[in-house]
């Protein structure tokens, strides 16, 4: 692992052109190199896509979460997977999407990708377990529906999920 | 639309000191090249003397800004401009060139038989001759398009090459209020003036890819439940939708013929490149791995690919013969595990992708075999590059905080830019609209 560190002299100041358009603005030098970052709690977080929990399993625990930039399912999630399996084949009725979501970090369309991964990741796990698979169906909404807004790593790992939706 | 407009133009002369440190060193297996780059080019130096009259003055502004952002002008400035000739005739031409101005533009505005008319000349100080000379009619709102068709001529002019100020760029308007969300996409001059809504949905909508003739804009919307590509003619707002496969859909990208669209589907778990032809509707897988294949952008001459893929070494750019499962090339290799989103210049001689530097996503510019690469941008979360019809500039989405603005800059790094955002919405996934005539 390298580094690198940038240090950047500036030597002489700056100049502004106002473009007298409606509502123009502009920006001085100290505000154009202190970019704002903005603190997001979890308290103001929200979610975006909230689905019916009335169901016993479609709670919190049928959401799986994953590290950065990756589709594996940690095997600490093999007792819901176990749990949900049974409930599936126990009830063939009963069909769920499994929809797949990515923190904002990366590019957008790279991120729809890996949502899809990961809600099929999950599919295959299922799968495996016995579940039949006209009983489920992944979906990826990439980073367009967060479950928390925020740039700290706690909220950036709530995004990183999919939910097992029934 | 309420467009807040800001332009910054930061003189300086940089020094980048480059430290390099290793606490790992045992684990370095990679070589480092170290560049120090001054972000010194040529630059002509342009005197632009301000027109008298009001009813004008904006004009050479724009101009002057619109040449400054380029990175191949610096404009005399104007504060130490002593005479102010506004023809030919009028120049002396030793005063210009103790500064070291090569060229002038003066101006001065006329009254004719059909109302006002600004009449201009580009006057080469060194060779002391008129380069050219235009007049425009005045009409009402005209200030912008005459600056921005007068800046194309001395572009082509001096530097030689067309210039891209009378483009469009493409871009996507989101409003987040409480949980209520709204998506525009909003096509506007390029430098963020004249905007218009083209399409508004509840709907997340990203990847807009104009058509190469202009006409059409294909963009990725979830307005249906999940991703489906439309292709929109902007003539009519005719819409076309293009489904394949259950899983998603995404990353258009026109043929050079505009008759088939480059795409990425997921059939069966698997996630390719497939290419759909609009005129037969057929659909031909391009790739075959288990892994992410996406974002594909075609050389300008139609004969190779780029794309993102996570096949090895982390999520990379590969490269690949535009023909159905040829054998990619990985581009992308050095400290960053994540490289993606390339886009060729139009031009075919370089490239933009988004790359992970120390946790900081910002924008890189390089040539196609990765010996020469430039960071262009400072952000922590800059992507969706865009270059302009003459490859010049591009232009990009920054977000800072919560909110996301449209960066316009030169691709060789220097520092004036040109930032465009509203209030209260985000604005992402500009994509830079061809020169058409």
């Amino acid at each position: 692992m390298q580094f690198f560190l940038w240090i950047i002299i500036f030597l002489t100041g700056c100049s502004n052109t106002d473009i007298s358009g409606t509502g123009a603005n502009v920006q001085d030098k100290s505000s154009l190199y202190q970019p704002k970052v903005s603190q997001y709690s979890s308290e103001n977080g929200y979610r975006a896509n909230g689905f019916a929990t009335g169901n016993e399993i479609g709670s919190l625990e049928s959401v799986i979460y994953f590290e950065y930039d990756s589709a594996i399912v940690s095997s600490e999630y093999d007792e819901i997977l176990v749990r949900v399996s049974t409930h599936l084949i126990n009830n063939p009725q009963v069909k769920i999407v499994l929809e797949g979501h990515t923190d904002e970090r990366g590019t957008r369309e790279y991120n729809l990708a890996l949502g899809e991964e990961r809600a099929n990741s999950v599919l295959k796990q299922l799968s495996i377990l016995g579940v039949s698979m006209q009983q489920m169906k992944s979906l990826s909404f990439g980073e367009e529906n967060p479950s928390a807004l925020g740039i700290e790593n706690d909220i950036l790992a709530l995004n990183r999920r999919v939910e097992i939706i029934y | 639309m309420f467009l807040a407009h800001k332009k910054n133009y930061l003189y300086f002369t940089f020094l980048q000191v480059l430290i390099l440190f290793s606490p790992y060193q045992s684990k370095a297996l990679e070589p480092l090249t170290i560049k120090i780059d001054e972000g010194t080019i040529r630059a002509l130096s342009l005197g632009i003397v301000p027109i008298k009259e009001t009813i004008f003055k904006n004009v050479f502004d724009i101009v002057g800004d619109n040449l400054k952002l380029s990175g191949n002008f610096n404009i005399f400035n104007q504060d130490e401009i002593l005479s102010t000739p506004t023809k030919f005739e009028d120049v002396n031409f030793k005063s210009w060139r103790i500064f070291g101005v090569e060229n002038i533009l003066v101006g001065e505005l006329k009254s004719g038989n059909n109302g006002y008319e600004l009449a201009v000349e580009l006057i080469d100080i060194l060779r002391q001759t008129r380069i050219f000379k235009k007049e425009y009619r005045l009409r009402e709102n005209s200030e912008r398009a005459i600056a921005h068709n007068l800046s194309d001529a001395i572009y082509k002019q001096l530097i030689g090459k067309a210039g891209c100020y009378n483009t469009k760029i493409a871009y996507v308007a989101v409003s987040n209020v409480g949980s209520s969300r709204s998506y525009s996409i909003i096509i506007s001059d390029y430098d963020g003036y004249n905007s218009q809504e083209i399409l508004n949905s509840r709907h997340p909508i990203l990847s807009l890819a104009w058509s190469r003739s202009a006409k059409k804009l294909a963009y990725v919307s979830f307005e249906l439940g999940r991703s489906l590509i439309y292709v929109q003619d902007l003539r009519n707002g005719e819409r076309k939708k293009i489904t394949y496969g259950d899983g998603i859909m995404g990353a258009p990208e026109f043929s050079l013929d505009d008759n088939s669209i480059i795409f990425t589907a997921s059939i069966s778990g698997n996630i390719d490149l497939y290419k759909y032809n609009l005129i037969e509707n057929r659909f031909t897988r391009l790739t075959e791995s288990e892994a992410i294949e996406t974002e594909a952008s075609l050389s300008p001459d139609g004969s190779k690919i780029f794309f993102t893929s996570n096949r090895s070494g982390g999520t990379q750019i590969f490269r690949m013969n535009n023909k159905p499962f040829s054998a990619p090339e990985r581009i992308t290799f050095g400290l960053s595990r994540f490289n993606a989103n390339p886009v060729y210049s139009p031009s075919g001689e370089k490239f933009s992708y988004v790359t992970n530097v120390n946790g900081a996503y910002q924008i890189v510019v390089s040539d196609l075999e990765q010996q020469y690469q430039r960071l262009i941008s400072k952000g922590k979360f800059d992507e969706s590059p865009s270059f302009s019809s003459n490859g010049d500039m591009i232009v990009f989405s920054s977000k800072s905080g919560i909110r996301s603005e449209l960066i316009i800059k030169s691709t060789q790094g220097l520092d004036a830019e040109t930032k465009i955002s509203l209030p209260n919405r985000s604005l992402i996934e500009p994509s830079w609209g061809p020169a058409v005539e």
